[in-house]
């Protein structure tokens, strides 16, 4: 009995034993099939390039709050002066990336602004505190940028980008194929500049709020603001509106806050905002307020909403009409002060006038220059010469036989004069 | 005389009509200039501590390789390479990682993805005997291109508030570039990134492929050997709306 329990216990040893290094051996093999998916894995996420730019409010950019206290990267530097601003530029990617800073030009083709490939002039202006430098993965850095004009360059305004461009530091694309073509690829984070050269007298924010209208809009009711951006600078600003019924002032909707987007340098903007739908329509009282950086604009306006769009359109046809009409007055009133008639004339006539003016000019213009046909020219101006020479002799011949007639008819008046003798007799 | 009273008479009611008039003729030209394109301004409140909202790019390959898919070899006939870049995110975030909950604090900015690209040659540094350039006479038909496709990948998304997808047949260095992912200064104003539960964030993927034909009818001077044509840089950049929508 005892070998035969020896034996099964070892045959148990034995399997359980072949258990185990078979559980081992599949741990191993799961273990490396995890361990290689997840190298590739990194390698894939490691051939990524990825940046993030954040421009820092503020900076050196003391009585200036207007323009520089904002995410937006808007400077006004004099010549001769230094301003600066703070951007931080942060990694995504699970690599090192090669940073690298500049200031490129903005193109504009059909009315689309993307990034230029050249440098703009304000490049040269510029200063990284640090630039071409290694970010480690996923870290973030802080850079400060300052921008020294030079004395001599004249007032301006830049439209550029600030350009962050990450690139992989080592060559990371590795293929075994016989023939391969290899491109590049570098991540870039593109922020948009507005740099104006000159004083900040000049460059002062100015804007003011024009007017405000009701409309509709997808069944729901909106409020447009007017924002009339007068100053040389960019703008975007934020605000609010509370609304006061002006028949019932305990009937008060707001502060609703609404934001814009940029408005070019002298120039108009509409911005849409929401209302409630408890906003019925008749008189409001319409408190508009409107703020970029430290600068604040406020306006009162009184105003009969309807939230029709049907309306709108129908007036705004009507004044057309009304200003077609005026033109209309114009034109009469010149002509009765210069004494001439404005003679309505049809249009057929006024084109058969321009085709035959046009005609004499051609006509005019496009006499032979030749020699030979000015030859022939002249000879049929003497042959219609002598024509009418002949004309003329034979009137000349027949004239005396003709003249009698006129010259008996005082005698066929005699009887007329003769008459008032006879009356008399 | 009578006509000159009387002109005197029109003149002030046609300009008051003409000036009546005139005013809707220029708030309507206010109204649909390109600067002043009504935009939806959104509502809402936000908080004083919580992260803003930066757009970040992510995922954009350092060195992509173009090779042949069937591991044929080059034997002088037009010989296509081609890769996929599947990995390219745009989001936005409080922080770099995804979904954070952030602020825009009233300054909401829309960004746009650009692709351009540099020269318009593919070279090998050790022998130019199958050099080409973009715009090169194909053996079968048409010209060398790199052909860039730009579309969402399977089993990701871009939000509806994109204009996603683009294709690009290069040819020539100077072309315009393209954009694969544009959303607006409102739509993102649309999503609710600073709220306490279901907040919102805009993102897109995409995947690239990209494809090339290197022209038959050439003899390598190496043949047997390997050839790695280096060609144009792609630079794929973010473009943050600074500028009016």
């Amino acid at each position: 009995m005892e070998p035969l329990v020896f034996s099964q216990i070892a045959n148990e040893k034995a399997k359980s034993m072949k258990k185990r290094v078979a559980s081992t051996a599949l741990l191993l093999a799961f273990l490396t099939v995890t361990s290689f998916g997840g190298i590739n894995h990194t390698e894939s996420v490691a051939a990524g390039l990825g940046i993030s730019v954040r421009v820092i409010p503020g900076g050196n950019q003391v009585g200036q709050e207007a323009v520089g206290a904002n995410k937006r990267m808007w400077m006004i530097v004099k010549q001769g002066d230094t301003r600066s601003r703070e951007i931080q530029i942060s990694s995504t990617s699970s690599i090192s990336q090669l940073i690298s800073f500049s200031i490129v030009d903005a193109v504009t083709i059909n009315g689309v602004t993307s990034v230029g490939k050249t440098l703009n002039e304000a490049n040269s202006w510029a200063q990284f505190s640090q630039n071409n430098f290694i970010l480690q993965a996923g870290a973030r850095k802080t850079v400060s940028m300052e921008i020294s004009v030079p004395n001599g360059i004249g007032d301006k305004a830049v439209e550029a980008y600030l350009v962050a461009s990450a690139e992989s530091p080592k060559p990371s694309a590795q293929t075994n194929a016989q023939y391969s073509a290899v491109v590049k690829g570098q991540a870039r984070f593109a922020h948009g500049l507005f740099l104006a050269v000159g004083d900040y007298e000049k460059f002062r924010v100015n804007f003011s709020i024009d007017d405000v209208k009701d409309t509709r809009r997808n069944g729901k009711k909106k409020l447009q603001i007017f924002i009339n951006n007068k100053g040389l600078t960019p703008i975007a600003p934020s605000g609010d509106v509370t609304l006061q019924n002006a028949d019932f002032p305990d009937l008060r909707f707001g502060p609703i806050r609404y934001l814009t987007a940029r408005v070019n340098p002298e120039s108009k903007a509409v911005f849409v905002v929401d209302l409630p739908e408890e906003v019925i329509p008749g008189r409001w009282k319409i408190f508009v307020k409107a703020s970029q950086g430290n600068v604040t604009e406020t306006k009162v306006f009184e105003k009969t909403l309807r939230f029709s769009k049907w309306f709108d359109i129908l007036f705004n046809i009507g004044r057309v009409f009304v200003f077609i009409i005026g033109l209309i007055l114009f034109r009469k009133s010149w002509h009765l002060f210069r004494g001439t008639s404005p003679a309505p004339q049809s249009l057929t006539k006024k084109a058969r006038s321009f085709l035959r003016s046009l005609r004499e000019r051609v006509n005019s213009k496009a006499k032979p220059e030749n020699s030979q046909s000015r030859k022939i020219e002249s000879d049929i101006d003497a042959e219609v010469e002598r024509f009418l020479e002949e004309i003329r002799t034979r009137r000349k011949k027949a004239s005396p036989k003709k003249a009698s007639p006129k010259k008996a008819s005082p005698k066929k008046a005699s009887p007329k004069k003769a008459s008032p003798k006879k009356a008399r007799a | 005389m009578n006509n000159r009273l009387k002109a005197f008479a029109i003149l002030p009611i046609a300009a008051s009509l003409t000036f009546f008039g005139l005013q809707v003729v220029t708030s309507s030209v206010a109204a649909t200039s390109s600067g002043s394109t009504p935009t939806d301004a959104s509502t809402g409140a936000t908080a004083a501590t919580i992260e803003d909202c930066d757009w970040y790019l992510d995922g954009v390959e350092g060195e992509i390789a173009l090779v042949a898919e069937d591991a044929m070899e080059y034997v002088g006939d037009d010989y296509t390479l081609s890769a996929d870049n599947d990995g390219i995110e745009v989001y936005f975030s409080g922080t770099e990682t995804e979904d954070e909950r952030c602020s825009f604090y009233d300054d909401v900015m829309g960004a746009a993805v650009e692709v351009s690209w540099t020269t318009a040659a593919f070279t090998s540094t050790t022998d130019d005997s199958l050099d080409w350039d973009l715009g090169d006479a194909l053996e079968t038909s048409g010209v060398s291109s790199l052909d860039v496709t730009y579309s969402t990948p399977v089993g990701s998304s871009c939000d509806a508030a994109f204009t996603a997808g683009a294709v690009a047949s290069i040819t020539d260095p100077s072309a315009s570039p393209i954009a694969p992912a544009t959303i607006t200064n409102t739509a993102t104003g649309s999503f609710n990134p600073s709220a306490l539960s279901g907040a919102t964030f805009a993102k897109c993927s995409l995947a690239a492929n990209y494809s090339v034909v290197l022209p038959g009818g050439r003899t390598p001077t190496s043949p047997g050997s390997s050839y790695v044509f280096t060609g144009p840089r792609l630079i794929t950049t973010i473009v943050v709306n600074d500028p009016e929508e």
